[in-house]
């Protein structure tokens, strides 16, 4: 049977023709026409996003240590709901690393005191290896019960190594270091891209699974001796 | 033509999956993978980094190289006017080495090689190298499959 299967991962789609016997085909038009690319490392902002998650839980979530300086410009009351103008925080995570966070607002209905919504989230995170992951998302939910943070429209991570990634959703659950993006996924590399309509990261990013159609370019030039020190 | 490793790569497939902890990237449903005019096809693709190590997110290592990449599945590999197929195929970028294994078949032109394993060597132009058995079948053998051959 000819099976013709069609995906489209984010702007380009390609097409891939199997042989009945298992043969394929190899029009060369389908190459050219088609983009394909090949990851050279991981997501290593990413970890941003679930670290931020951390920072969001231990400043938001009463029996959580208090970060050393949380504030806001003034908060406003009306009817059960309160909203918390320029909340800003700064702390550190579990395991050390600085963080700070603002957004324009944090609003939380007494109604369902465990739900959080925050507006214009920016955060910068520390790393491990000394480099700093900022993370921007228009919206976030966070649940203080779940332990989760559903950030929205248009998630951007850039870390200082020169990795961006651009998600369209991130839902991060802190308790099990898991991040899942059923939405179109970009990943830009200093040498290289990903693009899929999916992603989900687990076991705190050890693991990184891409869903939904991949496509990945990396450039995998031989290093030369000389540019060897500009590693 | 002289053919270059250090070549971007290119994959595309439906899923791919990057583990830390075993340093591997895999890709696997309708794999392509290609670099410059070399070109695998594979149900499944492992990719393996220099130092076996993927780098783990949020730590920022130095982009290290492919070293190795393994296909499985339905395997074709074209290079040029050089065509390959069987169960499974060891790219081997430093030694610059495909290895076809696995009711491995490597048709160049009407000259068809055949054998468990099929190796080529793209340093020295893409040859097959140590055949288990080599034949050179007649045309009317030859393999049908429409537009494998250029």
């Amino acid at each position: 049977m000819q099976l013709e299967q069609r995906y489209s991962a984010g702007d380009q789609t390609w097409r891939s023709d199997r042989g009945t016997a298992r043969g394929r085909s190899f029009r060369s038009a389908r190459r050219h026409s088609r983009w394909v690319r090949l990851l050279r490392y991981a997501l290593p902002g990413i970890v941003g996003v679930v670290v931020v998650g951390y920072a969001l839980f231990s400043w938001l979530n009463p029996f959580a240590a208090l970060p050393e300086n949380a504030s806001a410009a003034n908060m406003v009351i009306s009817g059960t709901r309160v909203t918390m103008d320029l909340p800003k925080l700064a702390g550190y995570t579990r395991d050390g690393r600085h963080y700070e966070l603002v957004a324009t607002a944090a609003t939380q209905d007494l109604k369902k005191p465990s739900l959080i919504e925050l507006k214009d989230i920016r955060a910068k995170v520390e790393m491990r290896n000394g480099n700093s992951v900022d993370v921007r998302a228009a919206a976030g939910l966070y649940d203080t019960k779940a332990e989760t943070v559903a950030m929205q429209d248009d998630v951007y991570v850039v870390s200082s190594s020169g990795t961006e990634i651009r998600l369209k959703e991130a839902m991060i659950d802190m308790r099990k270091g898991h991040v899942l993006s059923q939405r179109p996924v970009e990943v830009m590399l200093t040498n290289g891209r990903i693009n899929a309509q999916g992603l989900e990261v687990s076991e705190s990013g050890a693991v990184m699974n891409f869903t939904g159609g991949v496509a990945v370019e990396m450039n995998n030039a031989v290093p030369l001796a000389v540019s060897e020190g500009a590693r | 033509q002289e053919f270059n490793p250090g070549e971007p790569i290119k994959i595309t497939s439906r899923t791919s999956s990057i583990n830390e902890t075993n340093g591997a990237a895999t890709y696997a449903g309708d794999v392509s993978a290609m670099q410059g005019s070399l070109v695998f096809e594979a149900d499944k693709l492992t990719v393996f980094y220099a130092g076996g190590k993927v780098p783990a997110v949020g730590d920022f290592v130095p982009a290290d190289q492919v070293t190795r990449i393994e296909g499985a599945g339905g395997v074709f590999v074209t290079f040029n006017d050089q065509v390959g197929s069987a169960n499974a195929v060891v790219y081997d970028l430093k030694a610059k080495t495909i290895t076809l294994i696995g009711n491995a078949r490597a048709t160049q032109g009407d000259n068809v090689t055949t054998g468990s394993r099929v190796m080529f060597n793209i340093a020295t132009g893409v040859t097959p190298v140590g055949p288990e058995q080599r034949g050179d079948l007649p045309a009317a053998v030859q393999p049908a499959a429409p537009g494998v051959l250029r």
